[in-house]
């Protein structure tokens, strides 16, 4: 084999290693399994000791609901869908506390990882939902059912809000997760909320082969997938 | 190819590769910006398309989504725009199905774009109702980016234009002592010993260039110093001290060489000039007064004349010697008249009387085959006789000497008819290395023959070709024929002499042809060399620098035989840088016999060797000749011993 063969076999290799490494990648952004010690150590810089065994809590407690075959329990459950949500609501709601953004983060809007909403163990409307997206996701749960919702609250005269939909099938009422509320219910109960927009991150996989249909429109969202990226490479 | 031409190309490549990159990387990076543009607007125009729609109703039908659809449709900038349902079936849509671009076809095929689709889902409360999917066409972005590699490129090019220009004098500027020191090393290595006069500023190339000064000029020093010495042993062998022209060997091997067969002089004088009463001026004057007008009478020989400077030496005590090549009876009379009476108001203005008298014995001649030997008792029969005739006054005689009647008649007809009709034929003798007895080259000579193919003798034809002015046509004759051997014949040597006049090589008309010869046998002429006689050499050495520089163009290269000694000599071997120098027969045959001879030709081999000019003897006769050469450095050796001339093979 000549040197400039070898050469091209070399860089084809190279290049199907980066392809699989980056689709994995992209694949595990926001998972607990993808937090690396690097980033544990990390997050202990940036909020203090406890930060690490709050990660590794919540990642053992996603480990048990992957283990219990969560996401056959909420396919199994037909009718009763909110139940088997419940357990994703309360892991996420109960580890973090509500705190706006610009008190935690000096920002007028930051969405924070899943990794830093632990972190941290607090986090507004966004990284609640963001949070139960992506643990959701982690624990098999087709993504084309979830919508990370812009919605008003009504009884707040109208105050901007973000919850996360679960759509049994495309047609049905969806579920509600979100903080301000301890259980998960159908929309039709949560008259204090109206929706605006919904999306999920459909297009992401897209946008890394080349084609278009991600959610540009939110900036926000395409800053996140940045540091999700970013923390992946720790 | 030349180191400037490896930079442009290094440099050209290297731009070249530059503008195709910088072309690329720009064309590449608006396509980029262009997509992500046209995939904000794709997901832009479908998230309010769908919150449109959304907003105004709580199940989607054709008719609203086609109200919805076409004011955003129409407006061009979109290959499709539908509307789906949540099961995915299609509920109303418009798409084109082609678009036009401003942009070539090549530039499509070579920039694809991809119009981006944007997805947007429609919602009535948290009711999913399907979903809107846009597709932008990519024709107006083909037109923007068209426009922009043709603006860039444009822009490109004319800095490309530019920096070639600033790259040019750059080069120039660098390269042009680099040039300098080129011609130098070639200069050097053609044998002369330049000197770079400014140095550059570059510093590898200022070193280079002191490198090449210092070894020129100890070259030069080491040439000049063997020079010297030559110079120095020259004179006390062949010089009288006391006139400070020639003594009466440096006198016979002069005029002999003069008068070689090969030579173009065929007729001239040879003037005895002999100072009477001498004795007594010493004794009315003082010792010193006599040796004086000796030197007084040398000096006004040496005076150059009409016909250029006679060869003056010392005959004998107080005779003095002129030979006058090609100087015709009446001419010399006149001219040693005029000597006898420049000398006669010299002695007035002395205050001599008549105790001094000038003599003069003239001998005139005319023909082939003359030696000095022949010349010298009838000059001095005259001069004795001018003595007796002129008494205490001095006076002139003359005499003429033939060594044989010149051709005439039907032998000159039959002498013009052969060189007309080319009967020539070569004969030819190998000159052979002295250390390991290789043929070194082989000289080739002219036998002319006549209608009868009898052979007419070298010193018969040759006085008759000088006269008519055929020795060009005779000369051309024989380097035609040896090109044509150089051809035939296979065993001929690599190097193959031929002997040159300057009569020949004089004719602007027969150099031209000889030059149209040499183009026509390109391919053997860079085997000849072309002999020049020293005699002729100083004579004409400038023409003979012409004439060098334009056989060199066929690598043909000139050489000097026949070479005498004389105060010109040196000087004119470092200005011709003949192939070679052989040594005139006079040389060889006194060689064993004089220790100053060895000395100077040794010299000579010493001063040469820089100057990469080989020496070798001519009229070797025997084997012991051929050692004692060897011990002076000569190279090679030709005459009886290397072979006598045979004719060629085949």
């Amino acid at each position: 084999m000549t040197a400039g063969k070898r050469f091209v076999g070399f860089a084809v290799l190279l290049a199907l290693c980066a392809a699989v490494v980056s689709a994995q990648a992209i694949q595990d952004l926001g998972y607990t399994s993808s937090v690396s010690a690097a980033l544990t150590e990390q997050l202990a810089k940036k909020f203090g000791a406890r930060a690490p065994g709050r990660v590794s809590d919540w990642a053992k407690a996603a480990q048990k609901l992957k283990a219990a075959g969560y996401a056959g329990k909420l396919e199994a459950a037909k009718g009763r869908e909110a139940d088997v949500l419940q357990d994703v609501n309360e892991a996420i709601n109960d580890r973090v506390r509500g705190v706006e953004d610009r008190d935690l983060w000096r920002m007028e809007d930051y969405w924070a990882t899943p990794a830093e909403t632990i972190g941290i163990a607090s986090g507004d409307c966004e990284d609640y939902a963001l949070a139960k997206y992506y643990l959701l996701k982690e624990l098999g749960v087709p993504q084309d059912r979830l919508r990370i919702t812009y919605v008003r609250i009504l009884r707040r005269g109208g105050q901007a809000h973000m919850v996360l939909a679960y759509y049994a099938t495309p047609d049905a009422e969806p579920l509600i997760m979100d903080n301000l509320d301890a259980f998960v219910q159908s929309a039709s109960k949560r008259k204090d909320l109206e929706p605006v927009y919904g999306f999920n991150d459909d297009g992401l996989q897209l946008v890394k082969t080349g084609q278009r249909g991600k959610p540009a429109q939110i900036r926000a969202w395409l800053a996140l997938q940045e540091r999700l990226v970013g923390e992946s490479r720790l | 190819m030349t180191l400037i031409q490896q930079l442009r190309t290094g440099i050209l490549t290297a731009f070249v590769a530059l503008l195709v990159g910088i072309e690329g990387l720009y064309v590449w990076s608006a396509k980029e910006h262009l997509e992500d543009q046209m995939n904000a607007h794709a997901n832009e125009t479908a998230t309010s398309l769908a919150l449109s729609i959304g907003s105004r109703t709580s199940s989607i039908d054709a008719s609203l989504a086609n109200i919805m659809i076409n004011p955003v449709f129409d407006r061009g900038h979109f290959a499709k725009v539908e509307v789906r349902s949540t099961g995915g079936e299609l509920v109303f849509g418009r798409s084109l199905e082609r678009y036009e671009s401003a942009a070539p076809r090549w530039f499509v095929a070579l920039v694809p774009i991809e119009g981006p689709t944007g997805e947007a889902l429609i919602t009535a409360g948290w009711k999913q109702l399907g979903k809107v999917v846009v597709q932008v066409h990519p024709g107006f972005a083909y037109q923007q980016l068209y426009a922009t590699a043709r603006a860039t490129l444009l822009w490109l090019l004319l800095l490309f234009a530019l920096a070639l220009v600033a790259m040019r004098y750059y080069l120039v500027g660098i390269l042009t002592p680099l040039k300098q020191i080129e011609q130098a090393a070639l200069a050097i290595s053609n044998r002369q010993f330049v000197t770079i006069g400014t140095e550059p500023r570059t510093l590898e190339l200022q070193r280079v260039t002191r490198a090449i000064n210092s070894l020129s000029a100890r070259m030069r020093d080491v040439i000049a110093q063997e020079s010297d010495r030559a110079e120095r042993l020259r004179k006390d062998a062949f010089e009288d001290t006391l006139t400070g022209q020639l003594n009466r060997r440096g006198f016979e091997q002069a005029v002999s060489a003069t008068l070689d067969g090969r030579s173009e002089i065929h007729s001239g004088a040879l003037a005895l000039f002999s100072i009477s009463g001498l004795e007594e001026v010493n004794r009315l004057f003082g010792l010193s007064k006599g040796d004086e007008l000796l030197k007084r009478l040398a000096a006004e020989l040496a005076l150059p004349g009409r016909r250029g400077s006679a060869v003056v030496g010392r005959w004998q005590g107080p005779v003095l010697a002129a030979f006058g090549p090609t100087v015709d009876a009446p001419a010399a009379l006149a001219w040693a008249e005029g000597v006898r009476n420049a000398f006669a108001a010299h002695l007035r203005q002395e205050g001599i009387g008549e105790e001094v008298a000038l003599s003069a014995g003239i001998v005139h001649f005319g023909g082939g085959g003359i030696a000095l030997a022949q010349l010298g008792p009838v000059a001095e029969a005259a001069l004795a006789d001018a003595a007796q005739k002129g008494g205490t006054a001095g006076g002139v005689a003359d005499a003429v000497y033939r060594s044989g009647e010149p051709a005439q008649g039907a032998e000159l007809k039959e002498i013009e008819a052969a060189i007309a009709a080319g009967r020539v034929t070569l004969l030819g003798q190998n000159v052979i290395t002295i250390a390991d007895k290789n043929v070194l080259q082989m000289e080739l000579f002219c036998r002319l023959t006549s209608a009868d193919s009898t052979v007419i003798p070298a010193e018969r034809f040759m006085p008759v070709a000088s006269r008519h002015g055929l020795l060009g046509a005779l000369d051309l004759k024989v380097i035609e024929q040896a090109l044509l051997a150089l051809e035939r014949i296979a065993s001929l040597p690599r190097t193959v002499s031929v002997n040159v006049t300057i009569q020949g090589a004089g004719d602007a008309r027969l150099r031209a042809a000889l030059l149209e010869l040499l183009e026509r046998k390109k391919q053997v002429a860079g085997r000849l060399v072309f002999e020049f006689t020293g005699n002729a050499a100083s004579r004409a050495p400038q023409f003979i620098k012409t004439f060098a520089a334009e056989v060199h163009r066929f690598g043909a290269r000139v050489a000097l035989d026949s070479f005498e000694i004389d105060r010109n000599s040196m000087a004119l071997a470092h200005e011709l840088l003949p192939a070679y120098i052989k040594l005139s027969p006079a040389f060889t045959q006194q060689i064993s016999t004089r220790e100053d001879l060895r000395f100077i030709v040794e010299a000579m081999v010493r001063m040469l060797r820089p100057l990469e000019i080989p020496l070798i003897a001519q009229a070797v006769e025997d084997e012991e000749m051929v050692d004692l050469l060897g011990t002076l450095g000569l190279l090679g050796y030709q005459g009886d011993a290397a072979g006598r001339p045979e004719p060629l093979p085949g």
